[in-house]
């Protein structure tokens, strides 16, 4: 209850920062109205610069505003939203020029004024911004190229944004709406200062050293990682932390990776990642001594958060990281409540952990289903996919009772939703946990 | 089923921008 009272209260903050650049021209109003379309397409200039400005806050991972949420539905918020603001800045221009087609000799750069440069100029980076997030993966852009030209070019559209209005200068001619971009130019300049300095610094106090790299099935390494100096964190089975290895925590190469240890654990933590790209295929070659440093913890993928009185783990591939940490958690901490895991993998081999679940079963009441792509010869066990069928054969009859958890490729967790939804499992009992975050 | 919420709630909030921002041009406009 108390969660969604602070989630109201955001989006209502969220709503007025958006709507203050409209307020003040109301409150402030001298110069008499222009044409309603005017107005409206001027409206939606301003209020798709707040959104956009507002973008830095969302992805700043600033705890109160993460904490109600959860970050996951902040940053696809953030995608989705972006889009809809960018329409708005779209209109902008667009209905200017309908409006009056004479406008439009302000595309031409030789003879347009600065103003128009610098509001053409925000759209094009903009475009820029949204194209290059929506089609990262259709072009093959790999996320650390990605991460920097996006940080890059939003800024730039921002600022561009700013010197477009300044310039234009028609609603900035009282002192009121002065002190609002004064003020909104503070907020977001103060929202990257926090992101880029404040939390960097936060973080280079607060080093940790790998003690350990382990090699795992599946192409599977596990990080361990001792604080140094310091008490280390305190986290939720089941949720992540973005780790800065060969870097600063200045730079922005930082890439979010699951824990894999109980959170029971004291000071040390584990993140377990498997070789999927760039960075990933390096983590081999981290040795014991580097020094790391976490951003974290985040995410609501936890037991802790949805309690229930038993559950249920559908894992694909490396999705079975977070639920090793939260299965780890309920064996330390001898909860007998029935778990039932059922894990897709692709062959017996490469089934990350098998040894750990296996020896985590004489701790705990915990039923087990592997389910293989390609199985060796002699395997008796379901072959294939997670089926609705085999959901059906394998949950208890209190099955609506338990709380769903899955975590896998896209694709699988689809056809598991679909699955669990058919089998009548209320949606509001299951969390999925997507890690392409962006 | 959580990323159908954001994606919901970001349709919900443009609209509602939307709307307040044809209201101040309603206001506004001549």
């Amino acid at each position: 209850m108390r969660r969604l009272l602070y989630s109201i209260a955001w989006i209502v903050v969220y709503l007025i920062l958006v709507l203050a650049p409209l307020l003040v021209l109301l409150i402030g109003q001298e110069r008499p109205g222009r044409e309603l379309w005017r107005e409206f397409s001027i409206a939606l200039g301003f209020v798709g610069l707040s959104m956009m400005g507002l973008q830095f806050l969302l992805t700043s991972r600033f705890r109160p505003v993460v904490r109600p949420f959860g970050i996951d539905v902040v940053y696809h918020f953030h995608r989705q939203i972006s889009i809809i603001a960018f329409l708005f800045i779209l209109a902008h221009p667009i209905m200017l020029f309908a409006f009056n087609p004479r406008l439009l000799s302000l595309l031409n750069p030789f003879t347009a004024p600065l103003s128009a440069i610098f509001g053409l100029s925000a759209l094009i980076l903009l475009a820029l911004v949204v194209f290059l997030s929506l089609g990262r993966l259709r072009i093959n852009l790999k996320y650390e190229p990605w991460r920097i030209t996006h940080g890059l070019f939003a800024t730039g559209a921002v600022i561009l944004a700013m010197l477009h209005v300044l310039e234009v200068g028609y609603y900035i001619d009282t002192p009121a709406k002065r002190a609002l971009w004064i003020v909104l130019g503070v907020f977001w300049v103060g929202t990257l200062f926090y992101m880029r300095i404040l939390k960097p610094i936060l973080m280079v106090r607060r080093p940790y050293r790998v003690e350990e790299v382990r090699a795992e099935r599946g192409n599977t390494h596990t990080v361990v990682f001792q604080p140094e100096g310091h008490n280390g964190m305190r986290f939720r089975p089941g949720q992540f932390a973005w780790l800065t290895v060969w870097a600063s925590p200045f730079s922005i190469m930082e890439h979010p990776f699951s824990f894999s240890s109980s959170s029971l654990e004291k000071g040390k933590v584990a993140l377990s990642i498997k070789e999927l790209g760039d960075f990933t295929s390096r983590v081999k070659e981290i040795t014991p001594g580097t020094r790391a440093y976490l951003d974290g913890p985040y995410g609501v993928f936890s037991i802790d958060y949805h309690p229930a009185p038993g559950y249920v783990f559908l894992a694909g591939g490396v999705g079975i990281t977070p639920v090793m940490s939260m299965l780890r958690t309920l064996a330390d901490r001898n909860d007998q409540r029935p778990v039932y895991l059922f894990y897709g993998s692709k062959d017996w081999e490469g089934t990350t952990f098998r040894e750990d679940i296996e020896a985590l079963k004489t701790r705990m009441n915990l039923t087990v289903f592997y389910v293989l792509e390609e199985p060796t010869e002699g395997w008796d066990g379901p072959v294939g996919y997670i089926t609705p069928d085999l959901l059906a054969e394998n949950l208890p009859q209190n099955r609506v009772e338990l709380t769903y958890f899955i975590c896998g490729p896209e694709l699988m967790m689809q056809a598991v939703e679909d699955a669990l939804d058919r089998l009548g499992i209320p949606p509001d009992q299951l969390t999925a946990e997507r890690f392409n975050l962006v | 089923m959580r990323k159908t919420l954001a994606n919901q709630l970001a349709i919900a909030i443009g609209i509602i921008i939307l709307i307040l921002a044809a209201i101040y041009a309603l206001i506004q406009g001549t």
